[in-house]
């Protein structure tokens, strides 16, 4: 954590609660009020005040709804949510405006029930036996509560009275030879195991033993889980309770509220605690009073605008310490914030030597042809400080709730800043800054992009800049707010953006973005983000237990994955996404092959929005195929806005030479790779209507492509001649596998879903031409052949040549030594394997490996994610693991210097398709999900969380177990072959110690 | 008054020194002064400085001793001296030359004797190495280069350890790394700047490389270490070099 600046404390006592807390668990009887007969009308309406504040509040009682919503009857409005967890962590209720309504309840079996009251009569007759007089008292929903000492002094004594009970009841206990209340609490659970009783929980709060099903822990737990799906983590949550310390040698009842999901959180009591208190846990004391000045205090510290902090969990934060001139770049491209529409670099909010701050709209383009590039929008993150520019101390991305938490120091103050790219309203951000001393100023909120011509006005209190490029504009609007004391200034900004691809956009979209945001107001735009995101990692994180820091680099590859792309309309995704202007923007293969298969198991809007922008492009690409007098579309190696190719002809080599480019005119896979990912998405979303319309349509032109490119020899065999695979070293080959087989998979998979709507004759022929295509596959040896020739050029592997990998070899050798050796820049015949492998020889994948792996230089991202992925379904785990590591970090640790131009997306991808791919042995297998895992060496646990057909689906990988769940069920195929459903119940498989197979 | 101080002997790289001094001169927005140290024979510095209408200096004593000496005037940019007395193929620079490099803390132009520089610089070769302690050192002649209009070729030779590990999708990847490259070691404006990348030894291609390019100068910065494992470049680069090498001490 990066501390901040903090308001005058107005807590009394404790250095822990000085600062903003997101939610509040809390006991009710002892601590907000001191019994149930008390007036509770100011915790109600401290509350509702909270919940209006946006403070989420939960109460924890052993006792029933009747009770605490009786005495409290808050009716809250919200945005913070009220929880009562209540019926010792049997049920939980939700209170609006309403009043409270049950969200979830453990009910008990008959059998269970049974057992309770059997162990209820057992322990009565247990402490009878010992000449205790004891009496099942109630006998509510899944507990029996046992009075130890039923005597009309003790009938309902006050918390305050707690010692004094104590005393009384281990005194009758001693009489009855009974060590004390912790011997009782044995005996009870001892009945409650010999009643049959799975996990009896049994509690003590001095007067009575309590036999349930469930305790505070199942409450604590469960409304951890829940303030986690609103993106509040463990240290931004307060634990207040009475009965955190032991009590007569027993732990607390409070104490139950400790548990593991909220470690982290900040514990107080307000108790007499006649023990003490644990060393995790902070005694305030003062009983109600006090809990009632510390809801005030934290309800000021809202009103007064106080930042919350940022997690300080490692495995979910990316913290960036001061600044480095020379890492700056690399450091705002880590730190960027997109949410599938706007993409912010994460540049300090003071101008910095050696930033390059941006703000870059998906999808808007200036400039034509090859110097096509992502048209830079005004800037909403950048503050005018009073004296010297602000030093960053700090800055904090916190990938779980998509905030970056910034802290400088200026003029002697700390300016503490939180910023966000709403996920929930995409192109709208916001971010508050506070600061001790009027450090800041009110200047004009966003800041033209370098070099940049922008039209400037006001409407209201709002400010726009629209810049324009030709043939994209993009228009900012923004609304400051400056409020506080003249000691604790807080600035809340406001941004909206819109872009049009074409034209000039008009302002009022903007503005009206901004009106409604600044209507919602910082906290409620907080409020919402940071539950979205908590929603979007429901459904993709991946956990690797016992590697802590892969833990991270998968997370923050999850995370800006998870950015990247809208969930509506169109979705170019460039290949560094919004994070940079390196590669101007454009839309390679890298988006259909890499980052897609991501989305479409686990953001499939998202997905579909990708495939949509290639299926509004495909009459441009059906144009050029036409232009080039064959049939089908051909869709371009880069591509910006209006479909056309927007590759550079030329460029200057590193020795400055300047030499041809022709990816553009020979790559033409990227053809195959648009139907592979709209199968991809098809396959895991099981989306017919996409299917039987625009997805069909994308494989069926892009198929004709292949039907007309194929060139048919005397002996009735198929090329494809004079193209560039994706290693690129070799250019103007014949028959690359690569191409080939892709075209051979997209022919037959536009057969197949072409059934019905294609005329017969055609369909006919494509399966002809596929089996006629030839594929350079030597039966002999199992190794495809890369390209027609690839086997007479000079052997050399890259150890020969280089002392380390990645490297690019072209450098190297240089072009002409490259071009006639055996040398592989990324993944080419495997890709195969990796994208097709129904389309592989059974078997082939390990002598191609073995073949291909030495020779590749990795001089590409995308290829270390690829090998992973492989080595793991190869059953060659160490390996396997190194990749995957080289993979993830290649932007955390600036590998190559290459990531100041922006994020290498694809790579991220690949990192993700490792794990559920390689590792997992996730892959679509008709209409079910085959799972096939294998664990790394050292790994724990790897779990996925992922979406296959509409199901939400878990899969949890353990050394020698697998166990998976899937709401609602779906059909899953076992490592063993065997169809099974997958239901919301675990469903638990041992797992032998074999290798996995391979993936064909 | 600024000064660039041409230190003349009596060897044939005075000349040459006397015209690399005047095109520096600019460069550094100073003035030429002519500095001799009297031998026993006789000196062509007086006749050399009058024809070219610049003053002239003349100390008696060890040569390096009155170089350095007077290199401590804060007014003196730099100092310019002969690499060595004789002409021929690559030959360390000689004692007196490598004396003073190594004592001046300020800019050092070493002129080989065979050099024929050109009155007015127009082109340098900036070897750099891609730390920030060269950067730093290379910065200000750097900027005033490009204030002077001049054309700065910036030479980073990598060796296959240091050989970028990706370029996925040329020709944005090899902008992309020279675009950073540049950024981040040098801080004046790219717009005069050409990046020229080769792989091989510093020490055998920087000389090559200035010469296919036709630079009119070399500009090193070094930690003026010459003892033995140190500034192998710069040994070197001075003993090949057939035009003048501006050398400037990293701090």
């Amino acid at each position: 954590m990066i501390s901040g600046t903090s308001p005058p404390a107005v807590t009394r006592g404790s250095a822990a609660l000085a600062r903003r807390f997101e939610a509040v668990m809390f006991d009710w009887d002892g601590t907000a009020v001191p019994d149930r007969r008390a007036d509770a009308v100011r915790v109600r309406q401290l509350v509702e005040q909270a919940s209006a504040s946006g403070l989420e509040l939960a109460v924890v009682s052993g006792t029933h709804l009747g009770n605490v919503d009786g005495q409290l009857a808050a009716r809250p409005v919200g945005p913070g949510g009220v929880v009562l967890a209540l019926n010792r962590g049997s049920e939980v209720f939700r209170v609006d405006r309403d009043g409270p309504r049950l969200v979830s309840r453990r009910v008990g079996t008959e059998e269970e029930d049974a057992a309770l009251s059997r162990a209820a009569r057992l322990t009565v007759q247990r402490l009878a036996a010992r000449g205790l007089v004891a009496r099942v008292v109630s006998e509510r929903l899944n507990r029996r509560k046992i009075d130890l000492i039923p005597e009309p002094e003790w009938g309902d004594p006050s918390k305050a009275r707690i010692a004094d009970l104590l005393e009384a009841v281990e005194q009758r206990l001693h009489a009855g030879g009974i060590a004390g209340l912790p011997e009782a609490v044995e005996i009870a659970r001892a009945a409650g195991a010999e009643a049959g009783l799975r996990d009896p929980r049994v509690t003590s709060d001095a007067k009575h033993v309590e036999l349930g099903l469930t305790d505070k822990s199942d409450s604590a737990r469960w409304i951890m889980g829940d303030l986690w799906r609103c993106g509040i983590g463990p240290d931004q949550v307060l634990i207040v309770g009475d009965e955190l310390g032991p009590l007569g040698g027993l732990l607390g009842s409070d104490s139950r509220l400790l548990v593991d999901e909220a470690s982290g959180a900040t514990a107080v009591s307000v108790g007499v605690e006649p023990g003490g208190v644990p060393p995790n846990v902070t005694w305030l004391g003062g009983g109600p009073d006090a809990f009632v000045a510390v809801l005030e205090d934290q309800i000021a510290r809202r009103v007064r605008g106080e930042l919350p902090i940022v997690s300080r969990d490692p495995a979910w934060t990316l913290t960036i310490e001061a600044t480095e001139p020379l890492l700056e770049r690399v450091h705002e491209t880590l730190l960027t914030l997109a949410d599938g529409r706007l993409g912010t670099r994460g540049s300090v909010l003071a101008e910095q030597a050696g930033g390059d701050p941006a703000v870059l709209m998906s999808g808007v383009y200036t400039r034509s042809g090859s110097e096509t590039h992502l048209l830079a929008a005004p800037r909403w993150n950048t503050i005018a400080l009073d004296g010297a520019p602000g030093a960053p101390v700090g800055r904090v991305l916190d990938l779980h709730a998509g905030v970056q938490r910034q802290v400088l120091e200026c003029s002697g103050d700390r300016l503490d800043a939180l910023l966000l790219s709403s996920l929930a309203r995409p192109a709208s951000t916001a971010l508050r800054a506070t600061a001790c001393s009027a450090s800041f100023h009110l200047a004009r909120p966003l800041e033209p992009p370098p070099g940049a011509s922008c039209e400037e006005g006001e409407s209201g209190r709002i400010a726009w800049m629209r810049v324009c490029g030709r043939p994209g504009s993009i228009v900012a609007a923004a609304h400051d707010q400056v409020h506080g004391s003249a000691e604790y200034r807080v600035l809340d900004r406001i941004a909206g953006y819109e872009g049009v691809p074409r034209g000039v956009v008009d302002q009022s979209a903007a503005l009206d973005r901004v009106r409604e945001a600044v209507e919602l107001g910082f906290d409620r735009l907080l409020d919402e983000h940071r539950r979205m995101w908590a929603s979007r990692w429901e459904d993709a994180d991946v956990r690797i237990g016992g590697d802590p820091k892969l833990q991270l680099a998968v997370r923050f590859a999850i995370f800006h994955l998870l950015g990247c792309a809208a969930e509506d309309g169109e979705a170019a995704v460039g290949a560094r996404g919004l994070s940079g202007t390196a590669y101007r923007g454009h839309v390679f293969w890298d988006s259909d092959v890499y980052v897609l298969p991501f989305l479409a198991a686990t953001l499939p809007r998202a997905a579909r929005a990708m495939l949509e922008y290639r299926v509004r492009r495909l009459p441009a690409a059906m144009r050029v195929a036409r232009s080039e007098k064959r049939d089908g579309a051909r869709f371009p190696w880069e591509s910006a806005s209006s479909g056309q190719d927007v590759t550079p002809k030329h460029m200057r080599d590193h020795r400055g030479e300047v030499v041809p480019v022709l990816t553009g005119l020979l790559e033409e896979h990227i053809v195959a790779d648009v139907a592979w990912a709209a199968a991809c998405y098809i396959d895991w979303t099981g989306d017919q209507a996409f299917a039987a319309g625009p997805g069909r349509e994308l494989i069926v032109q892009t198929a004709r492509w292949w039907a007309s490119r194929i060139e048919p020899d005397e002996h009735g065999r198929g090329h494809i001649r004079g193209v560039i695979g994706p290693d690129e070293y070799h250019e103007r080959v014949d028959d690359n596998a690569y191409t080939n087989v892709m075209a051979r998979w997209n022919l037959r998979r536009a057969a197949e879903i072409g059934a019905g709507a294609v005329d017969e004759r055609e369909r006919h022929r494509w399966l002809e031409l596929a089996d006629a295509i030839v594929d350079g596959y030597d039966p002999a040896t199992g190794i495809y052949e890369q390209f027609a020739g690839f086997h007479a050029l000079e052997p050399l592997l890259i150890a020969q040549i280089a002392p380390q990998r990645p490297v690019s070899a072209e450098i190297l050798l240089g072009h002409e030594r490259t071009r006639h050796a055996q040398v592989v820049k990324q993944a080419d015949v495997l890709m195969l394997h990796y994208l097709v492998p129904g389309e592989v020889a059974a078997g082939s994948l390990t002598p191609n490996l073995d073949f291909y792996e030495p020779r590749t230089a990795h001089g590409s991202t995308l290829s270390p994610g690829v090998h992973a992925t492989l080595l793991a379904r190869a059953g060659r785990l160490e390996p396997a693991l190194e990749m995957l590591r080289l993979a993830a970090h290649i932007d955390l640790d600036d590998i190559g210097h290459v990531a100041a131009g922006g994020l290498h997306l694809a790579a991220m991808g690949g990192v993700w398709r490792t794990l559920a791919l390689g590792f997992a042995g996730l892959r679509p297998a008709g209409d079910a999900l085959a799972i096939d895992p294998v664990l790394a060496t050292g790994w724990e646990l790897l779990e996925l969380r992922l979406r296959f057909r509409g199901s939400r689906v878990r899969v949890h990988v353990r050394p020698g177990v697998l166990e998976a769940s899937a709401d609602p069920p779906v059909t899953a195929v076992t490592p063993e072959g065997e169809r099974v459903e997958l239901t919301r119940a675990n469903k638990r498989f041992d797992l032998s110690p074999t290798s996995p197979r391979e993936s064909s | 008054m600024t000064t660039v101080i041409a230190a003349l002997d009596s060897n044939a790289s005075a000349k040459p020194a006397l015209t690399t001094a005047v095109a520096l001169a600019s460069l550094f927005d100073a003035t030429v002064v002519g500095l001799h140290v009297r031998e026993n024979r006789a000196s062509a510095a007086a006749e050399l400085t009058r024809s070219a209408g610049i003053e002239l200096r003349e100390r008696d004593g060890l040569p390096v001793e009155q170089i350095v000496a007077a290199a401590r005037d804060p007014a003196v940019a730099a100092v310019v001296l002969g690499a060595r007395g004789v002409h021929g193929g690559p030959q360390p620079a000689g004692h007196t030359a490598l004396e003073v490099i190594t004592r001046i803390a300020k800019p050092v132009a070493v002129v080989p004797p065979h050099a024929q520089p050109p009155p007015k610089i127009s082109r340098i070769l900036v070897p750099l190495e891609g730390t920030s302690q060269s950067s730093q050192a290379l910065e200000d002649t750097i900027k005033l280069a490009h204030d002077r209009r001049l054309e700065i070729l910036v030479l980073h030779i990598h060796s296959p350890a240091t050989v970028p590990a990706f370029a996925n999708h040329d020709p944005h990847a090899t902008r992309a790394w020279e675009e950073e490259f540049l950024t981040r070691y040098i801080s004046s404006p790219h717009d005069r700047v050409t990046l020229l990348r080769r792989l091989g030894v510093p020490a055998d291609d920087i000389v090559a490389v200035a010469h296919e390019a036709t630079a009119d100068l070399i500009v090193l910065a070094w930690s003026q270490d010459l003892t033995a494992g140190h500034a192998h470049v710069v040994s070197e680069t001075l003993a090949r070099s057939t035009i003048p090498v501006l050398l400037l001490p990293a701090r």
